[in-house]
């Protein structure tokens, strides 16, 4: 892959699943916009006469500059909504997430601190004294 | 149990079997999980712990499976009058409802996600068979839409189905009436855990991604779940590297004009993973026809297209 590209992680606000994409860093956001636009809308996901579209990043809800530069604003691995402007909600607001399915979410997202360790982490000591390939490991005999 | 035509069976009789084996077959592996845990938690309780680890785990990997095989084949591809129940009733009676039992037969609580698979038995295997018809022509298994009879059964089983699913099934539909065939231009990013599609719990704004730098590496994931066995795990998935993951990082090549066109990138990858471009991978068994039904016997399909536009 080129190394003016940068992959990301994006999906349009009434799609089903993540999907990943790779942008030229040298273009700006509304060209990078439009190229996700010829990839999705009428194609995976219904139009939306005369409404225009934003890339919202996922984890921190900024709103991407249409002149910046995709190589200045992007990093590898971001993930962004692909959302109709000017929107209906802000849903990726965590003030605006606060339905039931919301709360489950949230709920189990939360929970994963109470949830039960791996035999592999709660036996580390142990692993490390009499695993034959952790000894391996140690003596430079198994690969990397 | 999915790929062959008509689903789970053909009668109500072959169904109703399927279906009992399936249970049973899941019942017999929970119950050794368990009774292994069980004898764990006699050795004090870091044990006990890891027990319980096992058990989640084991419970939520199988789910992700049965989802994708069973879910699909009981509410789409098994024929109307052979189906007995939906998916979502099977899971709920006939799978959960027992390993809640046995749990509690042994005093073991539930596992900590169980809100959030409760939250997907109405959705997660609705939103998978999108997926495999939508990227269909990079399987081997050929697949259709749901025709306005089954449409109307799914939607008295899952009062939310129309809501979510049925506008991404009526823009399908709409492309086929119009002569066009409805074929993706992107690939999906997979989850480095179960290694399915990132589409859960629910999809639209709801759709939740997980991600991990692990030894230099980013990793995806679709649910805590995924990302909880992940962290207690990391050494064991760490080399599952998924098919756009090993796109996204170089490890498969193209050609130079696939990197200019997104377009010519999905029709290499498509070649690659040995699929013809329009071959024998991918096909609509019914050639789009499931779709014309939907002008003859659904009053409202035009409604709800303009719905769909209106900004």
């Amino acid at each position: 892959m080129s190394m003016e590209a940068v992959p990301i992680v994006f999906v349009p606000e009434e799609g089903t699943v993540w999907l990943p994409a790779v942008l030229p860093t040298n273009i700006t956001v509304e060209e990078a916009i439009e190229m996700l636009k010829s990839l999705t809308v009428n194609v995976l996901v219904w139009e939306k006469k005369d409404k225009d579209l934003r890339l919202v990043n996922y984890f921190t809800g900024q709103v991407l500059d249409l002149n910046a530069k995709v190589g200045d604003v992007i990093k590898p691995y971001d993930v962004f909504w692909l959302v109709w402007w000017p929107p209906k909600e802000e849903f990726w607001k965590p003030e605006n997430q606060n339905d039931d399915i919301f709360k489950i979410i949230k709920e189990t997202e939360e929970a994963i601190k109470l949830a039960p360790r791996s035999p592999s982490v709660l036996f580390t000591d142990e692993i490390e004294k009499y695993s034959i390939v952790r000894r391996l490991e140690r003596e430079g005999k198994l690969r990397a | 149990m999915m790929s062959r035509e008509g689903g789970l069976g053909q009668t109500r009789g072959e169904v109703k079997q399927a279906l009992s084996n399936v249970s049973e077959g899941l019942m017999k592996n929970y119950r050794n999980t368990v009774e292994f845990a069980v004898r764990m938690r006699e050795k004090g309780p870091a044990y006990k712990e890891a027990g319980e680890y096992l058990i989640a785990k084991g419970f939520w990997l199988s789910l992700r499976l049965i989802g994708a095989l069973t879910g699909v084949s009981m509410d789409y591809l098994t024929p109307l009058d052979a189906r007995i129940m939906s998916y979502k009733e099977f899971i709920t009676e006939w799978v959960g409802a027992q390993f809640k039992r046995l749990l509690e037969d042994y005093g073991i609580r539930l596992p900590w996600y169980w809100q959030w698979f409760e939250l997907e038995l109405d959705h997660w295997h609705h939103n998978f068979i999108i997926g495999l018809y939508t990227w269909r022509r990079t399987l081997n298994v050929a697949f259709r839409g749901p025709t306005p009879d089954e449409r109307k059964w799914l939607n008295e089983k899952y009062p939310h189905w129309e809501k979510f699913f049925g506008r991404v099934w009526d823009f399908y539909i709409k492309k086929i009436i119009d002569g066009q065939i409805p074929l993706p231009l992107t690939a999906v990013h997979l989850c480095a855990v179960c290694q399915v599609p990132i589409q859960a719990p629910v999809n639209g704004k709801y759709l939740r991604i997980y991600l991990k730098e692990y030894k230099g590496k980013i990793y995806t994931f679709d649910s805590p779940a995924c990302l909880w066995i992940f962290d207690q795990e990391p050494d064991r998935y760490a080399g599952r590297r998924t098919y756009t993951q090993r796109v996204l990082e170089g490890m498969i090549q193209f050609t130079e004009e696939a990197y200019k066109d997104p377009k010519r990138l999905l029709q290499e990858v498509i070649w690659n993973m040995g699929q013809t471009e329009e071959g024998e991978a991918g096909l609509d068994p019914t050639d789009g026809a499931y779709a014309l039904l939907y002008k003859e016997k659904d009053q409202d399909f035009l409604n709800r297209i303009k719905k769909y536009t209106e900004g």
